[in-house]
């Protein structure tokens, strides 16, 4: 048995036919060739180049407005919107302030008289007004139906004083 | 040829007509062996060729020289060419092996073609491999280009044309040694 590759090499005998070669070749250089595809390839590039640079000059324009935070925060994240909402907050907090206000305006009003009083009473009784037992003997002894002790009204009130 | 080569190739992309015929001489037969091993039918591999070249004429503009010959090139069209005349015609002649059935054997190239039995054999044979098969066979042994050159024109690397050439070999030596058999 020959070797198949020596058989394979006999092949090269295959020749297409001399008219048809001379045939082929005059109708192939009768048709007209295409023109180089420089152009767009060139306006390609070029748009890829002007595209490259407007986003460019885009990002370093928001960077340095400051606004890239803004735009992120509004467009990038709505679920953080509601809590970065800042006229929102700002108002919030005010309403806070006024109930606190009120608050704390109610709450002094309120100690104050009664600290007024205590302080009046203490001055004037010393801590022995705040017994109960005192208070009424104190009142027994006032007798203040008796309109005799009426008229002596400032006596008395100078005797529980001193 | 390569130096020259370059020169010619130079030449017709500025239009130069008698270069363009210096290289069509020089890459016809080769070319048309490629196609006529795909395709088996004499006809068939003419208009091909014929298409071949006169699309490398259209586009020679737009070819960028490398290291390779301009046959490089030439096989891609080829190939290109010899795919979509399969795929409009719906013809798929490659198959595995074991599919091999001798009746499939044409013999309307044979009546045109005077040559020895086991050639014209090994020759019906090479159409029934897998394509890229068919394409290392022929390039390596029928055109004597290097594994290289080949690697380059069917984008492959050297490695896998040395390992798809032996794959090859011994495909078509067990369709032959069938072959041999039944007769």
């Amino acid at each position: 048995m020959q070797n198949i590759e020596e058989i394979i090499k006999q092949l090269k005998k295959i020749e297409p036919d001399q008219e048809y070669k001379n045939v082929s070749l005059r109708s192939i250089l009768s048709s007209a060739q295409n023109s180089e595809n420089r152009f767009s390839i060139n306006f390609f590039e070029f748009l890829k180049l002007g595209a490259a640079l407007s986003l460019t000059g885009v990002l370093i324009m928001v960077s340095v407005s400051g606004s890239f935070s803004k735009f992120n925060a509004k467009l990038l994240s709505p679920v953080l919107l509601s809590s970065l909402d800042e006229e929102k907050i700002a108002k919030e907090a005010g309403q806070v302030d006024i109930k606190i206000t009120i608050a704390e305006a109610k709450y002094y009003n309120d100690s104050t008289k009664k600290v007024a009083i205590a302080l009046d009473e203490t001055a004037k009784n010393g801590p022995g007004h705040l017994n109960s037992t005192i208070i009424e003997k104190e009142i027994k002894g006032l007798n203040i139906n008796d309109g005799d002790n009426g008229e002596n009204i400032d006596e008395l009130l100078n005797k529980l004083t001193m | 040829m390569l130096e020259e080569e370059k020169k010619y190739i130079k030449e017709a992309q500025e239009g130069n007509q008698g270069s363009f015929g210096l290289i069509y001489n020089h890459y016809v037969s080769q070319i048309y062996r490629f196609v006529f091993f795909k395709v088996s039918v004499k006809q068939v591999a003419e208009d091909l060729t014929h298409e071949i070249f006169l699309s490398a004429w259209q586009n020679i503009k737009n070819y960028k020289q490398k290291q390779f010959p301009i046959s490089s090139w030439l096989y891609q069209i080829a190939r290109n060419k010899v795919i979509d005349y399969y795929r409009t015609d719906k013809k798929n002649i490659s198959i595995d092996t074991e599919d091999f059935q001798e009746e499939m054997l044409g013999s309307e190239e044979q009546a045109s073609l005077d040559i020895p039995l086991a050639i014209d054999k090994v020759k019906s044979l090479i159409k029934f491999l897998k394509p890229e098969y068919q394409d290392v066979l022929i390039m390596r042994y029928v055109e004597d280009l290097d594994h290289k050159e080949i690697a380059n024109a069917l984008n492959k690397s050297e490695g896998a044309i040395r390992l798809i050439q032996h794959r090859a070999i011994n495909n078509l030596k067990e369709l032959y040694a069938k072959h041999r058999g039944n007769n």
